[in-house]
């Protein structure tokens, strides 16, 4: 009955016995992974056996699908959403309205986020004149930006679908009003890869006080792999946090960590060949050279005095000023897709600060100054050729005052507003000196060369050398784009 | 015609539908009685009738919903008659051939076998000749030839037409219906509202035509674009109901809704010449490519459009290995664009790429790098090389005289170099240079200026001038005014 058996069938008997259900999942997941892999990398082939050279490889490999006009990206947004008929949108006919109830018409089949029953037009809170050589009208609330219009593209006809702060935020920024998707940044740099092993390909900034309502997910990579999310960095203290060494661990020890985590990192890698394994090695690496390459750039002491001047930069504080410095040192750097947001924006005229009148000019200041003289700065380093600069909020305002709560308040505001607002861009192959889009009497509705958020996406996407519709992912069981299934590239804004 | 009611129009619609049963009963019935001839296939023959039955019911029941479908109007009277009546006797064809069928299986004659098989061969050729005319009224009578190949063209007769739109030769001389509007509305318009199919009781081939407009009227008002209905429909979303051409079908270009709004503008007439119509520049522009598709392109602009020769990629794969960021463009070409960084041997690797792609590097950025003047002589090699950035390296003026030889050159940065006003003679010769730049060097701001009378379109900047006014303004000035 009893059999004997040699040696190495008994092995191997043991061996199989041993094998549970835990194993043969764990295997699974190997083939699963290396099919990740195989589509991480953009080719069939995946070598384990050299990890972080097939990922540097890829990233030098991404090449756009046609020649672009833009290779770097400053993305200024303004969160909360400024007014554009205190900016950009000159309305003397609303002048004329000011005070009056607003007419039915306009009422009908709208939702607001506060506007109550029937709210008061509001005339425009600021003076306007004809700027540069093109004559575009802009308010004296950005007297600085007024001096280089004629480098600028103004679209007037922007409109949205949604009308609060995040879902707006997440529409702009990664094509779908809900969260989950890559934002813009990291759609770019899953294109078309990064130009500094040192720096991410993808960097965020901050000011005003406040992160943007949707949260950082306005800067995540959603499906994509994690190495394509936005790299938040702050202009006081650690720029990126825990970047630098903790206190009693020097440079030599903190390398030989980081090696040997990520000799263990390369084990669990080839044991279950996931994707993320990977982009946590690669980060690991980019941590470690960031420690160096971080710092340097983030540092703006050593900027002249009169670039501290032109930009109303001061060292240490966070601002958004330092932070249009820093983007251009990141720029200059090869850094992709540098991503500000400032806070600050929402000017229901609830308090005296949000008030379009007084608080809005306060706001308009700084802000003004250090835009311009990003897009002057760039100029004179021969930058803004191909560095696209793109302003705007998330939506715009309405043309009648808010009266929350359904009672007048004392200071001057506007609530959210889809149907219309303001974007500029500059450089990186736009037209300078052109304004695109006509909107009615009261700046209400667009009139005339409407511009969808999706088209705006289609045609920064155009810019890059990326065609929106053949952009795609495969994720979740189908492929993605951050146009969505619409979209059209503007191509009346291209010079 | 006159126009039927919503009811029958209603049911007319599901011709479309229907007309796919007896299309593949009788084309089966027809095959099933070929091959249960054959012994194999014997075990067939009971079933002929069946299906030749379904196959003569469903065509009356098709030609019905055809004749239904008829009154409403659409589709041009020459087509439609001959699709209606090779319908109308394929239905008699189907019917004889099922009853001829019946005949013979009660009596084998021979004079019926005969007959049935004549009517059974008949009732086919009815059949492909309405299902093709049928087609022709849905899809265009090119439909089918659109893409055969030339050759198989030449076969068949049919004339073969240029690839692409027929240039105009003398511009001013064109007459702007004739040579630009006939055309476009061809392209994107007449393949609905032609002589055989008139979608909304429109045809738009012929003057008279596009006069008379559709069911809803005339479809332009010459002089006013914006109130004309084709414009207006044109400029809907393309998801709205009305908008034209509809949603899928290949849409008008911008230029294309431009040429149209212009010619309505001018009074839309049917004979006039181009000259004889005032024009913006706008349209100047989009004109003068009617003529020459390169009118309003750069030099730079047609070179990058024409590509270059093809690159060995074991020499691209090879740079790539070492780790130099080199790339092509895109990736419908084989142009290059190449980064170094201070860490590169910048001089050596330049001498090897001038010798590996001399034509195929265009964008070069060696800002910031030890980049010599002898580096820089390597650069000259780059013959199709427009964008050149060699900021923030210590090239001087007698290096530049290795860029005479770049005919494209159309972008060069220079700031931060130690380049003076001696340096720019060297560049006086690169006819496509377009911007400069030379902030934080010797250049002066006179020798700038002069540099810049010198050659028309080059715009040179110098930075600029920061004035601190008081403690929270400044003002920002250009040193050097561009031309």
């Amino acid at each position: 009955m009893s059999k004997r058996i040699d040696l190495t069938s008994e092995y191997q008997y043991r061996e199989l016995q041993s094998r549970t259900r835990r194993h043969f999942i764990k295997q699974c997941t190997t083939g699963l992974g290396g099919i990740a892999l195989g589509s991480l990398l953009g080719c069939g082939r995946s070598n384990s056996t050299n990890t972080q050279a097939d990922i540097e490889a890829f990233v030098r490999k991404q090449v756009p699908h046609f020649a672009p006009s833009a290779k770097r990206i400053i993305y200024l947004h303004m969160a909360g959403a400024p007014s554009q008929l205190e900016l950009f949108d000159y309305k003397p006919e609303l002048a004329k309205l000011d005070g009056k109830d607003c007419p039915q018409s306009l009422l009908e089949g709208k939702k607001f986020a506060f506007i109550q029953g029937v709210p008061k037009m509001l005339g425009p809170q600021a003076e306007f004149s004809p700027r540069g050589n093109s004559g575009m009208m802009v308010s004296d609330n950005l007297p600085h930006f007024s001096s280089i219009v004629d480098d600028v593209t103004l679209i007037k006809t922007m409109h949205t679908d949604q009308f609060n702060h995040a879902p707006a935020q997440l529409l702009l920024q990664t094509g779908s009003p809900r969260l989950g998707r890559p934002s813009m940044g990291s759609w770019v740099t899953y294109g078309l890869g990064s130009e500094n092993e040192d720096l991410p390909g993808f960097m965020v900034l901050v000011s005003g006080g406040n992160t943007p309502d949707a949260g950082k997910s306005v800067w995540g990579s959603g499906f994509l792999p994690s190495v394509y999310q936005g790299v938040q960095c702050r202009s006081e203290g650690d720029p990126v946090l825990y970047v630098s060494n903790p206190s009693g661990i020097d440079g030599n020890l903190r390398k030989q960590t980081i090696d040997a985590i990520n000799q263990i990192n390369e084990k669990e890698y080839k044991e279950f060949g996931d994707p993320e394994t990977l982009t946590r090695i690669s980060q690991y690496e980019m941590a470690y050279r960031m420690q160096t390459s971080v710092p340097e750039v983030m540092d703006i002491k050593d900027e002249p005095e009169y670039i501290h001047e032109m930009y109303g930069t001061e060292p240490g504080k966070t601002s958004f000023a330092n932070n249009c410095l820093l983007a251009r040192r990141l720029i200059e750097k090869g850094v992709r897709f540098v991503q500000l947001f400032d806070w600050g924006w929402d000017m229901h005229g609830v308090a005296e600060r949000e008030a379009l009148d007084t608080g809005l000019p306060i706001k308009c200041k700084p802000i003004d100054k250090a835009m311009t003289a990003l897009v002057k700065d760039l100029k004179q380093r021969g930058l803004l050729d191909d560095t696209l600069v793109v302003w705007g909020g998330e939506f715009g305002r309405t043309p009648m005052q808010e009266n929350r709560g359904g009672k007048e308040w004392p200071f001057k505001g506007r609530d959210h507003h889809t149907e219309a607002f303001p974007v500029w861009m500059a450089g990186g192959g736009v037209k300078g000196g052109f304004t695109l889009g006509e909107t009615d009497e009261i700046g209400y509705y667009g009139i005339q060369d409407k511009v969808h958020v999706h088209d705006l996406q289609a045609t920064i996407l155009h810019l890059m050398g990326m065609d929106h519709e053949k952009f795609t992912y495969f994720a979740q069981g189908r492929d993605f784009r951050l146009t969505d299934v619409s979209g059209k590239v503007v191509s009346k804004v291209i010079a | 015609m006159e126009q039927g009611s919503d009811i029958i129009i209603f049911f007319g619609r599901f011709h479309p539908l229907f007309l796919h049963l007896p299309i593949g009963f009788l084309a089966l019935g027809f095959l099933m009685e070929l091959l249960s001839r054959k012994d194999q296939f014997s075990y067939l023959k009971p079933a002929v009738g069946f299906v030749l039955a379904l196959g003569a019911l469903s065509s009356l029941l098709t030609a019905v919903l055809g004749l239904m479908l008829a009154q409403a109007g659409d589709y041009g009277e020459d087509l439609l008659f001959i699709h209606k009546w090779a319908g109308i006797l394929l239905v008699v064809f189907a019917f004889a051939a099922w009853g001829l069928h019946y005949k013979r299986e009660k009596k084998p004659l021979i004079q019926i076998q005969r007959a049935y098989t004549g009517t059974l061969s008949v009732m086919m050729l009815f059949l492909a000749g309405a299902g093709h005319y049928g087609g022709s009224l849905t899809h265009g009578s090119t439909y089918l030839t659109q893409y055969m190949p030339d050759t198989m063209k030449k076969l068949a007769g049919i004339p073969v037409e240029e690839k692409g739109p027929k240039l105009i030769e003398n511009l001013d001389e064109a007459v702007v219906y004739v040579d630009i509007i006939h055309p476009i509305m061809e392209q994107r318009c007449n393949s609905c509202h032609n002589a055989s199919k008139k979608k909304g009781d429109l045809q738009m081939h012929t003057p008279e035509a596009l006069m008379k407009g559709g069911e809803n009227g005339a479809i332009f008002e010459p002089g006013s674009a914006a109130e004309s209905e084709m414009i207006k429909r044109v400029h809907l979303e393309e998801n709205h109901d009305d908008h034209m051409p509809p949603k899928g079908k290949s849409q008008l270009t911008d230029e294309q809704v431009l040429l149209l709004e212009w010619w309505i503008n001018e009074g839309a007439s049917f004979d006039k010449k181009v000259a004889e119509l005032e024009a913006g520049d706008e349209v100047k522009n989009v004109l003068l490519t009617l003529s020459d598709p390169n009118a309003n392109k750069s030099a730079v602009e047609i070179l990058l459009a024409e590509g270059t020769t093809a690159i060995e990629e074991e020499k691209l794969n090879a740079y790539v290995n070492e780790g130099i960021a080199i790339k092509r463009l895109s990736n419908e070409d084989n142009w290059l664009q190449v980064t170094l960084y201070r860490k590169d041997s910048v001089d050596a690797i330049l001498t090897r790429l001038a010798a590996d792609f001399p034509e195929q590097i265009t964008w070069l950025d060696v800002k910031d790098t030890k980049l010599s003047d002898k580096g820089l002589a390597e650069v000259g090699k780059l013959k199709n090389l427009t964008r050149l950035r060699a900021e923030k390296t210590a090239v001087t003026d007698a290096g530049l005289a290795n860029l005479q030889g770049l005919t494209y050159l159309e972008s060069l940065n220079l700031y931060g170099t130690s380049i003076t006003d001696a340096g720019l003679a060297h560049l006086s010769n690169l006819p496509n240079l377009r911007r400069l730049y030379a902030w934080e060097t010797q250049v002066s701001r006179e020798g700038a200026a002069a540099f810049m009378e010198t050659s028309g379109n080059l715009d040179i900047n110098l930075g600029y001038e920061v004035n601190v006014l008081d403690s929270t303004n400044v003002e920002v000035k250009p040193i050097a005014v561009s031309n």
